[in-house]
């Protein structure tokens, strides 16, 4: 389990180091309206206006609604059990730079007067996108495939201590054949669920942000979605292994007794 | 002469409220030879991140133990719904 564990941080360091979070926020045209001709100046410079403000006001919700994500991203990340103090540091950073630029970018756009200049910071936001969308489920995922570990070395101590439980039945004269079965396969859950959490790391972790290439960004989001199938796959084995457990607890408060019947072959209640 | 009457008085009653009695559990507190060992006995920590001792067996540490586990498995549907959204992602739709 510590090398899984020791596997998991390794691999998620690539996901710390790959994507450069960096905004690139341009400051530095002056406001400037353009008019064409006396007649039609008012006219233009109300409709750009209204235009410039719709545009301020999108922006600003798109700011807002990644700031958001993202610092729910950092709060998760925070209760990472099973990775080093180090690669939670550096996500954070890594997060809470993201934040400051985008904060950094959403004042300069809701100072924006200029057409041209608030069309660039939008483009900003565009290209900005192409980490977000790639940082968010890479980290997620990363959490997820952590808590993943940490149940399967719960559920390991619970097995430990049910098999200790089933022994002292079986010297009590119980039957416990069926407690068995369920011991045997709360492991190959384990194993199952534990072999996935790392398939999903390995194949997200080392993701770059594609950087607009159509090749990347399909080649990306196809091993997301492998990542995703395999961090459900854990999820349904950690559910049976649940319910393994639940089968165990439950025989051992009402185990089955082994009776001799009168042509001696042994029957289970 | 003031500042002499001063002192005296605070030493005067400085010294009354030491000989009633008043400061002994105050001066006691930072006396080493006033504090007592108090011996507690925890249980040994679970290295698997269960709640109770890896020794533990019984039924009230398996209940225990059962109920931590399915508090993980409550995190855990949470995390896979967030995975979900984090993949469904759809941006504002910009003007520009």
């Amino acid at each position: 389990m510590k090398t899984f564990s020791r596997i998991l941080a390794t691999s998620m360091l690539l996901l710390v180091a790959a994507p450069a979070l960096a905004l690139g926020t341009s400051v530095g045209a002056g406001a400037s309206v353009q008019t064409t001709g006396a007649a039609s100046t008012s006219v233009k410079v109300n409709a750009n206006a209204s235009l410039i403000t719709k545009a301020i006001q999108k922006a600003d919700q798109e700011i807002d609604r990644r700031i958001q994500s993202l610092q729910k991203l950092v709060t998760r990340v925070g209760s990472m059990a099973k990775v080093t103090d180090e690669f939670k540091a550096n996500l954070n950073t890594n997060v809470q730079n993201q934040i400051g630029g985008l904060t950094q970018l959403k004042t300069k756009i809701d100072a924006d007067t200029d057409e041209t200049t608030l069309k660039g910071d939008v483009k900003t936001i565009k290209d900005a996108y192409r980490v977000y969308v790639l940082l968010i489920p890479q980290a997620v995922l990363a959490a997820t495939a952590d808590r993943i570990v940490v149940l399967v070395d719960m559920m390991v101590g619970m097995g430990n201590k049910l098999s200790a439980r089933i022994d002292a039945a079986a010297q009590a004269g119980a039957d416990v054949t069926a407690l068995k079965a369920a011991l045997a396969d709360l492991g190959t859950q384990l194993t199952q669920a534990q072999a996935k959490a790392q398939s999903a790391v390995n194949g997200s972790a080392g993701l770059s942000p594609d950087q607009g290439d159509v090749k990347v960004t399909a080649s990306n989001a196809a091993a997301l979605k492998v990542a995703r199938t395999d961090v459900q796959a854990a999820h349904d084995a950690l559910v049976k292994a649940r319910q393994d457990i639940q089968t165990i607890l439950q025989g051992l408060k009402n185990p089955a007794k082994v009776q001799a019947t009168s042509s001696s072959q042994v029957q289970v209640q | 002469m003031k500042w002499i009457i001063g002192i005296i008085v605070i030493a005067a009653v400085g010294a009354g409220l030491w000989y009633s009695g008043v400061l002994t559990p105050l001066l006691s507190m930072g006396s080493p030879t006033a504090t007592t060992t108090v011996q507690t006995t925890t249980a040994a920590p679970s290295s698997s991140g269960l709640p109770t001792s890896d020794a533990d067996s019984s039924d009230d540490a398996l209940v225990k133990d059962a109920a931590a586990v399915d508090a993980q498995i409550e995190g855990l549907n949470q995390d896979s719904a967030s995975v979900d959204q984090s993949l469904n992602d759809k941006p504002v739709e910009q003007s520009y």
